[in-house]
């Protein structure tokens, strides 16, 4: 009884985790531009979060080493000091953005000036890590983040036509626009596998002591969780593609996203969907937050770690805190946070493949995994997945720039 | 190393990809400005009457319809500072004046959200200009 | 220590994380001292950390080695226990003369309350 329970918490934990301010932006944009025809794009990245995490996580359980120590075994000093550098810029870019949509969920909320806002979200931020254990952060900021849920209510409320919907999951590629469906592509698989979520999966795994035993337990979390996760992210595309694609609307603002809940639902559904986004993108703001950290510490091999209490990791605790200050720096300069997330999601894919493919390599490696190497499925699955992330992080920047950021 | 590349691949192209047109205005461009704004004025009309009916708290419609009558002030902007010619020239006036109506009635849902009647015709009025600009933008 | 199997030095060894008698986290394995090189049977001979020791790992190596504060400790093979994923030593990084980062930083972490 207390598995399923356990089970339970940790899927609810995911769901509310998975949404980031990535898949908001991406999902809406990608709905309101061509409706439902990029639903199965979203699965495709689903489905590829589920297979890089489900090998990091195992990984971390067999050998209690996370991402970034397999980064630096794998690809040494050099290159790996390379990857280092390019997931910290994504990391601050991504932490800056989600900084400044908390910020503007809690203008929406209360009206109060963006500005002071930044700056109560991000020591409401430090405050919660500082103080709040691990596992009850993950918890507190998963269930707000149910509140997302709403969306999908919304979407049925909105009528949509369920046979173009269904359509949208068989792979297909948009008669018009081929490049900007391309390019939304590109992000919606960007948005839905987003390192700094592994880093921090893998980290948790032993900051929370997980053993081989734990393995079944954790995939199976992962598993629906992440998948349960995607389908908030199919109800933010159904939406947009309900509501905001027939009217025109081109959602640039973090309150349209919240719009696509008021219109079917009120009030209460305006309310919801402003609270799920803030407990949503503010639970991913500590994961980035702590992913920044957990690789500096891991490449140079600091001691890191939550649990071992602020003075146990000192220098850990200090890029943290680091990090969140300069987020502050960055999203004070006045850039729109939107438009950050746009790029970060864009540069996040670019450089994917690095922290990927050291994965796979350690997954397969028996003297690291023992029995627990990467079976004919998993090597499948990750083999498909890295001619995925292959092609995805060629073409990421060309199509940015060819399209204008999906403007056309 | 390829990531080295990329990046000064893409320090070098994107501040030229991000350069706009000032000056005179291509058909494509102004295609951009009207959709822009039929999005702005649709989603104003949305919010609008959101508040008409009670259905959204006057926060959320203070604080959406600044950013979104900011957002219309820039295309109004953009509008006025290019020049065209022949048909598109006059297009251009219209889609202007249209957007100068639209930050106007984006401003007054701002500066008055409780305003449950204003918004009601406040609302009519953006989803009429957001159709307008529709067909501007054909 | 000496092991039965072989050990791929640069997959099983270099770059790989430092762990003391106590569990903690210590560095990394940043570069290895070889003997007998020349003569055809190399064996290691002492483990080097610290960012001098980074200007042998590449270009970007030996820009972090720049700029990161730092000596060398050098950690003869005598001292490590046991191998698996990570390099285990037999003494604590006290007494090995690692970590130090970490005892510099916390002076400023325990300013703050509650650390």
């Amino acid at each position: 009884m207390k598995k399923i329970f356990q089970i339970a918490l940790g899927i609810l934990a995911a769901i509310g985790g998975f949404v980031d301010i990535g898949d908001l932006v991406f999902n809406v944009q990608a709905g309101a531009k061509f409706g439902y025809e990029l639903l199965w794009v979203v699965v495709v990245g689903v489905v590829g979060i589920i297979v890089y995490s489900e090998m990091c996580g195992r990984v971390a359980a067999v050998s209690k080493r996370p991402v970034f120590d397999a980064i630096r075994e794998r690809l040494g000093f050099g290159v790996g000091l390379g990857a280092l550098i390019a997931s910290e810029i994504v990391n601050l870019m991504t932490l800056a953005a989600e900084v400044g949509g908390v910020a503007l969920v809690l203008q929406l909320l209360s009206g109060l000036p963006y500005r002071v806002l930044i700056l109560v979200g991000i020591a409401g931020l430090a405050v919660a890590i500082w103080v709040a254990p691990f596992d009850w952060i993950e918890r507190i900021f998963g269930y707000g983040g149910l509140a997302l849920l709403v969306f999908a209510v919304g979407a049925v409320k909105l009528h949509p036509d369920w046979g173009s919907v269904s359509h949208g999951f068989v792979p297909h590629v948009s008669s018009s626009d081929k490049l900007v469906y391309a390019y939304f592509a590109v992000g919606l698989l960007g948005a839905a596998m987003t390192p700094y979520e592994v880093y921090f999966y893998s980290s948790g795994a032993v900051e929370e002591g997980w053993t081989p035993k734990d393995i079944g337990l954790n995939r199976a979390n992962s598993m629906i969780g992440y998948g349960l996760g995607g389908f908030l992210s199919f109800a933010l595309m159904i939406t947009a593609g309900a509501l905001f694609l027939p009217l025109g609307i081109e959602p640039e603002l973090i309150g349209t996203v919240a719009l696509g809940a008021q219109v079917p639902l009120g009030a209460i559904g305006l309310l919801l969907a402003l609270v799920g986004i803030l407990f949503a993108v503010g639970g991913a703001a500590i994961d980035t937050c702590f992913s920044g950290a957990y690789n500096l510490a891991q490449f140079f091999g600091w001691e890191w770690g939550k649990y071992r209490r602020p003075s146990g990791a000192p220098r850990f605790t200090l890029a943290w805190l680091a990090l969140l200050g300069l987020a502050l720096l960055v999203i004070m300069s006045g850039i729109d946070p939107v438009l950050l997330t746009e790029y970060a999601v864009i540069f996040s894919v670019v450089a994917l493949p690095l922290t990927y493919i050291p994965i796979l390599l350690v997954a397969n490696d028996r003297s690291y995994m023992g029995r627990y190497v990467n079976g004919r499925l998993a090597n499948a699955l990750g083999l498909f997945y890295l001619v995925v992330i292959g092609l995805v992080a060629l073409s990421a920047i060309p199509l940015m720039i060819l399209t204008n950021q999906g403007q056309g | 190393m390829p990531l080295r590349a990329w990046i000064c691949l893409v320090l070098l192209v994107l501040p030229t990809a991000a350069c706009g047109g000032e000056g005179t205005l291509s058909t494509k461009a102004f295609q951009k400005q009207a959709e822009s704004l039929q999005s702005l004025a649709a989603e104003g009309g949305l919010v609008a009457q959101g508040r008409a009916d009670g259905r959204a708290t006057g926060t959320f419609v203070s604080v959406q319809t600044e950013y979104l009558a900011k957002a219309a002030g820039k295309v109004e902007t953009e509008l006025g500072a290019a020049h065209a010619s022949g048909g598109l020239e006059q297009k251009r006036k219209s889609a202007l004046r249209l957007a100068g109506r639209v930050t106007d009635e984006l401003g007054e849902l701002h500066r008055a959200p409780d305003d449950r009647a204003l918004a009601e015709r406040l609302g009519s009025d953006l989803r009429d200009a957001a159709d307008a600009a529709e067909k501007l933008a054909k | 220590m000496s092991s039965p199997e072989e050990l791929d030095l640069g997959l099983g060894l270099l770059d790989h994380q430092l762990v003391d008698s106590e569990g903690r986290r210590c560095g990394n394995v940043d570069d290895l001292e070889l003997e007998g090189v020349r003569e055809g049977s190399p064996r290691v001979v002492a483990i080097l950390v610290g960012p001098p020791v980074w200007r042998g790992r590449g270009r970007l190596g030996r820009l972090a080695a720049w700029l990161a504060p730092g000596q060398t400790v050098r950690i003869p093979w005598e001292e490590v226990e046991a191998i698996d994923s990570a390099v285990h030593l037999k003494r604590t990084s006290q007494e090995l003369r690692l970590g130090r980062g970490d005892d510099r930083a916390r002076r400023w972490v325990d300013w703050i309350p509650g650390s």
